[in-house]
């Protein structure tokens, strides 16, 4: 299919904040008069659970939450039969430096969510749906926390919803400043009132999660996408996108670029069109350094792979990752090391703690990147700076120590010398133009 | 919160039903004693009556009490600022765990606040995609205008200034929250306005 023919589903009309801070978020009256509500209602009446989940299966619906791991996959890890009740949790806890694809279905298309969490609980056979949203997100928490109520009181959820046999409730969760927390594990732990330590696996939360029973645990965007696959059927889904990866994906797309934002794009696009074509180039009309492809969290990649196709097994081939396909642009000005600092003091400060080569490692990692951008490198850092991560990445319960290490790691693959010039000079040779604030 | 609802669940969709203990789960599946409290466990000091009846509704719609414990400490925050040493007591109190549980997540979870700041809390993001479009400029800025380091309360006690880790607006930096509002593709003018406009309000409650 023509690129020119793909019309945004989950971003269609959503108007960005560039011209608007709180844009307009489709309340009930407005979701239902453009037909929503109608594929729940379809699917309660005359689809069995297992249809439902035979759909999302051979959509090939990944998740969109950064490991991409088959939708119908992991909803087929439920027990067959169980005596315990199955939860499903909608992960909200969107903290990964770069994206905010989540932002505008949470604030704007909260009943396209709160559709997709109905079908897909229907199709689990679960009763209590939970939706953990970030603590920063106050305006979020707010509209979905509001929009469930709508939607009880206009019976599409609760006790016969929709006059339908199947039951739900869901509970809206607020965060408190924890990046942790989007683990999903920790997240778990976070709804049941303790500390967001992650859980260590297995047991898999498909068998215990949530209070001990088992649970499903889906990204925003995943959830959202079940509307749609299951209104225009998994061939439709199909249809766009690559053998692998199916269907389309929103890029949020930050940093050096013309035209930041949100785009919603088939995914056998490539690097190069998204921030050629879409975000409008790299601004003041400067060369590209780096692009780092999906948040924080994967390795940076030089311009040499801008012709990668942003799908899954593309950004693998291209040694990165997809993750949340928050693409963070770095033009030529960027001193490589003050980035890969400023990510090093995220991780540090978000380390949870419970592991010692993360808590530990995050922090030295940062000390010896602060001490190398402030002119302070000493000759034997680099070696340390790719010894470190050596004893941490595979050694933690989560990712999140493998994580901190990706941009370090790439970083000295990629700009090995930018590092021995800072170290060599005593100081950071680049000026910064980025750092002013108008 | 709405009405209160109380809903005819089918039998086999009843939370006591559907929460069953776990047993050999270790602490997973500990049973939960505390769903049978009352509200008027404690003096309402730091919780009041209103919030206590909230939390009893929302643990109502949860399987288990512990549930409740974020919702508190939240509420705690959005009526006093912070949570004080005393509030901690009380809520371990009313949602039936330790003190020291309590003081646990406060300290995890990095949005709680144990000291008070100033009526205005400006939090600035700090992570890289803001920083690449002025972020570090906008905390000096801020800081300049203020007279006040970052962590740090003006003298009238008007404004605090904070670093905090991503805000989720990266595709519209730099962006800084003003309490729980989120300002966006920040300049010196726009932030000149919403300083003189908190300024305005002054110490009421935005």
């Amino acid at each position: 299919m023509a690129r020119n023919d793909y019309k945004p589903v989950l971003l269609d009309g959503v108007i960005d904040f560039a011209d608007n801070p709180s844009p307009p978020t489709e309340w009930i009256d407005a979701y239902r008069r453009r037909g929503g509500y109608q594929t729940l209602d379809r699917a309660l009446k005359i689809m069995a659970p297992k249809q439902v989940e035979e759909m999302v299966k051979a959509s090939g619906l990944r998740g969109r939450g950064g490991a991409g791991f088959p939708t119908g996959v992991k909803w087929n890890f439920l027990p067959e039969t169980s005596d315990r009740p199955v939860y499903l949790c909608c992960n909200a806890d969107e903290s990964e430096p770069g994206a905010c694809k989540d932002r505008p279905i949470l604030e704007q298309r909260p009943h396209l969510l709160i559709e997709g969490i109905a079908l897909s609980a229907y199709a689990i056979n679960c009763h209590l749906a939970f939706v953990y949203i970030r603590g920063e997100y106050h305006r979020a928490i707010d509209v979905m926390t509001r929009a469930v109520e709508e939607g009880h009181r206009a019976r599409v959820l609760g006790p016969r919803m929709l006059d339908s046999d199947f039951a739900l409730d869901i509970l809206v969760h607020s965060g408190a400043g924890a990046y942790i927390c989007g683990e999903e594990s920790a997240m778990l732990n976070s709804i049941e009132g303790r500390v967001g330590w992650p859980r260590l696996r297995p047991p898999f939360p498909a068998q215990v999660g949530l209070y001990g029973c088992p649970t499903i645990i889906n990204n925003v965007e995943t959830l959202a996408k079940v509307t749609g696959i299951v209104e225009h059927g998994p061939a439709w889904f199909r249809s766009f996108g690559t053998e692998k990866s199916a269907g389309f994906k929103i890029y949020s797309v930050s940093g050096c670029v013309r035209r930041p934002g949100n785009y919603e794009a088939p995914m056998d696009i490539t690097l190069r069109e998204l921030i050629e074509d879409f975000a409008g180039g790299i601004r003041d009309g400067r060369a590209l350094k780096a692009v780092i492809p999906g948040g924080s969290s994967v390795p940076m990649l030089p311009p040499v792979y801008l012709d990668a196709l942003m799908s899954f097994e593309g950004m693998e081939d291209a040694g990165s990752m997809l993750g949340t396909a928050s693409v963070i642009v770095l033009d030529e000005t960027v001193c490589i090391v003050w980035a890969v600092r400023n990510m090093l003091r995220f991780y540090h400060h978000e380390s949870c703690g419970q592991c010692t080569p993360c808590r530990l490692g995050t922090g030295w990692l940062f000390r010896i990147l602060d001490r190398i951008e402030n002119g302070r490198g000493r000759r034997e850092d680099l070696e340390l700076l790719e010894a470190i991560p050596a004893q941490m990445v595979g050694r933690c319960i989560c990712a999140l120590g493998d994580a901190a290490c990706a941009p370090v790691l790439s970083g000295i693959k990629h700009f090995r010398r930018e590092f021995e010039q800072h170290i060599a000079l005593g100081r950071c040779p680049l000026e910064k133009p980025y750092v002013g604030f108008r | 919160m709405e009405e209160t609802r109380e809903w005819n669940w089918p039998a086999r969709f009843r939370r006591e039903l559907v929460a069953q203990p776990l047993v050999g789960v270790g602490m997973l599946g500990e049973k939960d004693k505390s769903r049978e409290q009352v509200t008027d466990v404690a003096e309402p000091y730091y919780l009041s009556i209103e919030r206590r009846k909230w939390l009893d509704q929302l643990a109502r719609r949860h399987p288990a009490r512990r549930s409740i414990a974020l919702p508190a400490i939240w509420a705690v925050q959005h009526d006093w600022g912070y949570v004080p040493k005393a509030a901690m007591e009380e809520v371990a109190e009313v949602v039936g765990i330790a003190p020291a549980e309590v003081s646990e997540l406060v300290t995890f979870y990095s949005m709680f606040r144990e000291e008070p700041v100033g009526h205005y809390l400006l939090c600035v993001c700090g992570t890289l995609s803001c920083a690449l479009c002025g972020g570090e400029g906008l905390l000096e800025y801020l800081q300049e205008k203020l007279g006040i380091k970052c962590g740090e309360t003006t003298a009238d006690g008007l404004f605090s200034i904070e670093v905090v880790m991503c805000l989720g607006a990266c595709a519209w930096a730099p962006a800084m929250l003003v309490n729980d509002q989120l300002h966006v593709l920040l300049t010196r003018a726009k932030v000149d306005a919403i300083l003189a406009q908190c300024r305005s309000n002054g110490a009421k409650r935005l």
